[in-house]
């Protein structure tokens, strides 16, 4: 009896977590054997890191200015990056997935070069651009002295512009799955092109768009090579989190670690009440 | 004419299909366009709606130009024509009060009018819920309310029935039934069912392979279908062969049949009616020229009659009582006489019939 109520009670756990009533197929165990080396690769490194905290030095190694300025600077440049890259970001998938005419494909290249391209080349090509002798910066400068480079701006911008590409490419994808039909539907309705893209379209592909800025906020919070490159490394204004724990390995190791510690913290725990919320809704 | 709708759609389709439709719809009319897969049904919606443009031609609806092929493109949004799609496309993150409101001017009296709509279709209890959580027929009376509340020029419904299940089909079409007929406009319905088109419209236009092949009311399609695909639901057989001096030999099948047509000599089509023939257990004596021996291939019960198919020479459909089928004792295999009178028989040249060639 006990032999067969162990299966029932196995399977009616299984049906319940997964929402399609099927047997799981058993994945090979090679196959798992693989899975726990590749996870081990994330995990040990993290481990180790763990180890080295100054358990007892923490609390006033994470009050200190270092600290809370990067905090800040780190926050408000990933979440700025993020708000701009769905302003801009977004049409720019449209235009990829929808829009027609010849150069689509160089336009896609263009959008999605700084995936590829390292974020030091990226971050010095900026600076040609909106340096302040660069090719937009001076003209913006002259005009209304602002200066990009050095500046929180010069952050935020660095972080768009490596992270804003996992956007795209994204809702690009998005927009090309989507069956077109309901849009019709819509504008048969007499619904304003407009509005069937904010009422309609997005909406539609909403969980891609959550996935894809989810994307870019953690490639923002992670950006050193263009920042330090086209921002600088000023405590305060430009010093983000990746920032302080690169100086901070010259001079204070159990600082680097404690603000790595801060760094791993809020990234794992925004990805995993993230993760489940926004990922896997419909 | 100026109002209904009035459309000579010509196009090219990528894929480098041919569409030349000519259609007009009256006021207060039902048109059903009817024709097999592939038969250009969509491209017809698509360029009604304004989803393809039309090469050559023009769509006007109550006088005004929606495309000529040219200078003239209304957007699908300033077509005026309501339209429920194949499956209902209803939005699925919205509920149903929000898909039915989805088409309504904002400001206006919203709420009273989408209510009214959602009381008129019987759906007011749904209100809350989302698309997916309705059923089929639940879903298209959704999806016509949300069309309806527009207040649309012309009614345009796509395939209404066709993800219902079979209990569902009836109680949707007789709600498709209430509700064209209460629409003052134009109303279209595209469908590959003849059953759909026969039960709802005024009018029937068949279309097959881009182009019309007969247009009439369901009564003479099914006295004189034009092709052998109208007639394979008509009921009436239809035969190919070749005339000499009113013995007609039928192409295919080892079988002449003697018909009055003795004047049209050559290539004809001949048109069986099902309730023209005739079946019997022993050789019928007496007048009747036109007899073979066969075999039943299948009996479908429709009601009080039966269809019933024959083996070769020809597969010939026959409507019999269900007293009669009884009274035979007939079932599928049994041996039977088959007989049918020359009068019985109607004789068409088949080049005009024909459609394709």
């Amino acid at each position: 009896m006990r032999v067969r109520r162990a299966p029932a009670v196995r399977t009616s756990t299984a049906a319940r977590r997964s929402t399609a009533k099927r047997h799981r197929v058993r994945p090979p165990r090679g196959l798992t054997a693989v899975a726990l080396l590749g996870t081990a690769l994330f995990a040990v490194p993290v481990l180790a890191l763990l180890f080295e905290v100054p358990w007892t030095r923490l609390p006033s190694l994470l009050r200190s200015d270092v600290v809370s300025d990067a905090l800040r600077v780190s926050a408000i440049s990933s979440l700025a990056a993020t708000a701009i890259s769905a302003v801009l970001g977004i049409p720019v998938a449209w235009f990829l997935a929808r829009g027609s005419g010849p150069g689509r494909s160089v336009i896609r290249a263009i959008a999605t070069l700084p995936m590829v391209i390292p974020p030091v080349v990226g971050g010095a090509a900026l600076l040609y651009a909106f340096g302040r002798r660069g090719l937009i910066g001076e003209f913006v400068n002259d005009a209304t002295g602002l200066l990009l480079p050095f500046s929180l701006w010069g952050v935020i911008i660095a972080n768009t512009f490596v992270a804003m590409p996992f956007l795209v490419v994204t809702v690009e994808g998005a927009l090309r799955n989507l069956d077109p039909d309901h849009e019709r539907a819509a504008a048969s309705l007499g619904a304003h092109p407009w509005t069937v893209f904010r009422r309609i379209t997005l909406p539609l592909i909403g969980p891609s768009v959550r996935a894809g800025l989810i994307l870019v906020w953690a490639r923002s919070l992670g950006e050193f090579g263009a920042t330090v490159t086209f921002a600088g490394n000023l405590q305060g204004r430009t010093q983000s989190l990746p920032l302080a724990v690169f100086v901070a390995l010259e001079s204070d190791r159990d600082a680097a670690v404690a603000i790595s510690l801060v760094l791993i913290a809020i990234s794992f725990v925004v990805l995993i009440i993230l993760r489940d919320r926004w990922w896997h809704q419909p | 004419m100026t109002s209904g709708l009035v459309a000579d759609l010509r196009m090219t389709v990528n894929d480098g299909f041919d569409l030349a439709v000519t259609l007009t719809i009256g006021h207060g009319e039902t048109v059903a366009l009817l024709g097999p897969n592939g038969a250009g049904k969509s491209t017809t919606v698509n360029a009604l709606a304004g989803f393809l443009p039309i090469d050559h031609g023009h769509i006007s609806l109550n006088g005004r130009s929606l495309d000529d092929g040219a200078k003239t493109f209304i957007h699908p949004s300033h077509r005026r024509i309501g339209a429920v799609f194949q499956g209902g496309l209803l939005f699925p993150h919205l509920t149903v009060q929000e898909n039915v409101a989805f088409g309504l001017s904002a400001g206006s009296d919203l709420r009273a009018d989408v209510d009214d709509w959602l009381g008129a279709l019987g759906i007011r209890d749904l209100a809350d819920r989302r698309p997916a959580q309705l059923s089929g027929g639940q879903a298209q009376r959704v999806a016509l309310a949300r069309a309806l509340a527009c207040a649309p020029d012309m009614l345009m419904l796509d395939e209404p029935m066709s993800a219902l299940d079979i209990a569902n089909r009836a109680s949707v079409r007789a709600m498709l039934d209430e509700h064209l007929r209460s629409f003052e406009g134009p109303r279209l319905l595209i469908s590959h069912d003849p059953t759909d088109a026969f039960l709802l419209a005024d009018r029937i236009v068949i279309i097959e392979d881009g182009t019309v092949t007969q247009v009439g009311t369901a009564d003479q399609i099914r006295q004189q279908p034009a092709s052998a695909w109208v007639a394979s639901f008509a009921g009436t057989n239809l035969l190919r062969g070749v005339n000499r001096t009113g013995i007609v030999d039928l192409a295919g099948h080892e079988l002449a049949l003697h018909t009055r047509a003795a004047d049209l000599d050559g290539e004809v089509i001949v048109s069986i009616s099902p309730t023209a023939v005739s079946l019997h257990l022993d050789r019928p004596s007496g007048s009747p020229r036109n007899v073979w021996q066969t075999s039943v291939a299948m009996i479908e019960p429709l009601g009080t009659t039966a269809r019933i198919t024959l083996s070769a020479p020809i597969a010939l459909s026959v409507d019999l009582t269900a007293a009669s089928v009884t009274a035979l004792g007939l079932r599928s295999g049994v041996t039977v006489w088959a007989s049918v009178k020359a009068t019985e028989l109607t004789v068409q040249a088949a080049e005009t019939a024909s459609t394709d060639g």
